[in-house]
């Protein structure tokens, strides 16, 4: 009996299958809702439809979120060690750009499995209603975590 | 025959009609029966190619050239997905190959005229294209590309011959048509293009040359969409790592300077700063939906070929 020619790139879903959506919607979670979801969501996402790449887009994820830890203790020692205060707004855009950049990479490597995954008519959800659940109502909560400690910035 | 070459027959019949997934699906249950063929692999790989897969279509090509490391199609497939990385150099040590294969061949002279293309050395390959003409004078593809390169060159009498010499030869090669469109485009002459681009679209839906062209004369139509359309035409040669880069840049930019005009007191260029960027990123987003519609709605009106 011939076996099934499977293409490096396919993905394969998985039980969580229609849990998963198109990586638009955590690209945006990261700008309305912040690291703390869309991180997470990617990873979840990789495994959920069966990513090729799910092991590397675990690790960019979740190495994501250790990165931005030490880049924010990188420019709190900065400015602890005695920067001129008008640069704090500029040193902080260096985790900005680090967090968009971390969103990009993920969605530039889940976009294309995903859309294979949809076109052969695989489960999915729509995202939107997570992003704007995480965007507006969550994350004021979430928020309330950097009075615990400052360093929870780099999550939001 | 065997069920891999009947297979193997389906996916080149649906290939040649431009049903690509198709194509897809009949290489891929080929290939299930009969894993070692490197002419298949090399076909799963033009069609992955066309679908824009190119990390699939590179390992599908190096299977092939694994397989069958001489053969000129598997050569001429490896460069293909090599330029499709931007890696030019490797291709043009693979499309050497594929010539050195089989030098009797007009299709790895015309690959490596696509390259010089791509290098900006139109001389060159002129020069390769009417060597290629000359070992085979009745290759309609040829003669198409000959008439591109006259156009690049703004050379539209020539380029016009050498289409309507093409489209002689075969009344509806799509890519002559599309030549032909992008000459009447250049004259300003809208309608004609238009009609070469459908007439194209009628027998290959998805050619992408003729899509591209029908989005040209949109963007000329609506100068507000034109612009939208070369800033993606830009941005798309810069490929998936250059965009990121180059948003990245940008909003990079756009923060800095409005956080700098801010702290030199400058609270209203800072906000103007502010809004002139949420204008772009709305053009950015809703641009692409609008032209989009407006080719989908060109697109409804294309009536298929009776034949297709």
């Amino acid at each position: 009996m011939a076996g099934t020619y499977t293409l490096p790139d396919e993905p394969k879903p998985t039980a969580m299958a229609r849990m998963s959506t198109n990586p638009v919607w955590p690209l945006l979670a990261m700008m309305f809702a912040g690291t703390w979801l869309a991180l997470p969501w990617f990873a979840f996402n990789a495994w959920a439809f069966g990513s090729p790449g799910r092991e590397r887009e675990t690790a960019i994820a979740l190495g994501g979120i250790v990165a931005l830890f030490v880049t924010l203790f990188c420019i709190f020692a900065a400015i602890g060690g005695g920067v001129p205060k008008w640069t704090i707004p500029y040193l902080m855009m260096l985790l900005t750009l680090e967090k968009l950049a971390l969103a990009y990479w993920l969605y530039q490597l889940q976009v294309g499995a995903f859309s294979i995954h949809a076109y052969y008519g695989g489960a999915h959800f729509n995202g939107l209603y997570l992003m704007l659940l995480g965007g507006f109502i969550l994350r004021p909560y979430v928020a309330k975590l950097v009075d615990v400690h400052v360093f929870f910035v780099a999550l939001m | 025959m065997s069920a891999a070459t009947l297979h193997a027959n389906l996916g080149l019949q649906c290939l040649a009609r431009g049903d690509v997934m198709g194509a897809v699906e009949m290489f891929k249950q080929s290939l299930g029966e009969e894993p070692d063929n490197a002419e298949v692999h090399s076909y799963l790989s033009i069609c992955l190619l066309q679908l824009k897969r190119v990390h699939a279509a590179g390992v599908e090509s190096a299977i092939a050239l694994q397989l069958d490391p001489m053969s000129r199609l598997s050569l001429s497939i490896a460069a293909r997905v090599a330029i499709a990385r931007n890696q030019l150099e490797e291709a043009e040590e693979l499309a050497e190959r594929a010539v050195a294969a089989d030098p009797e061949h007009a299709g790895p002279l015309r690959l490596q005229a696509d390259l010089c293309r791509l290098r900006h050395r139109p001389t060159k390959a002129l020069e390769l294209l009417t060597r290629a003409r000359a070992l085979d004078p009745e290759d309609v593809d040829t003669l198409s590309d000959l008439a591109r390169i006259h156009l690049d060159a703004g050379r539209l009498d020539q380029a016009e011959e050498l289409a309507r010499e093409a489209l002689a030869m075969e009344a509806g090669d799509p890519g002559a048509l599309v030549v032909m469109g992008h000459i009447f485009l250049s004259r300003g002459d809208l309608d004609a293009a238009h009609d070469q681009a459908v007439w194209v679209l009628s027998n290959n839906p998805d050619n992408t040359r003729a899509l591209t062209l029908i989005a040209s004369i949109k963007a000329r139509r609506n100068p507000v969409l034109g612009l939208w359309w070369r800033y993606h035409t830009w941005m798309s040669k810069l490929g998936q790592k250059g965009v990121v880069v180059a948003l990245l840049g940008a909003y990079m930019v756009y923060r800095v300077v409005a956080q700098a005009t801010e702290d030199l007191g400058h609270a209203n260029l800072s906000e103007g700063i502010e809004y002139a960027w949420l204008g772009v990123c709305a053009f950015t987003w809703f641009g692409p939906v609008i032209f989009k519609r407006m080719v989908d709605k060109e697109l409804g009106r294309v009536e298929l070929d009776p034949d297709f």
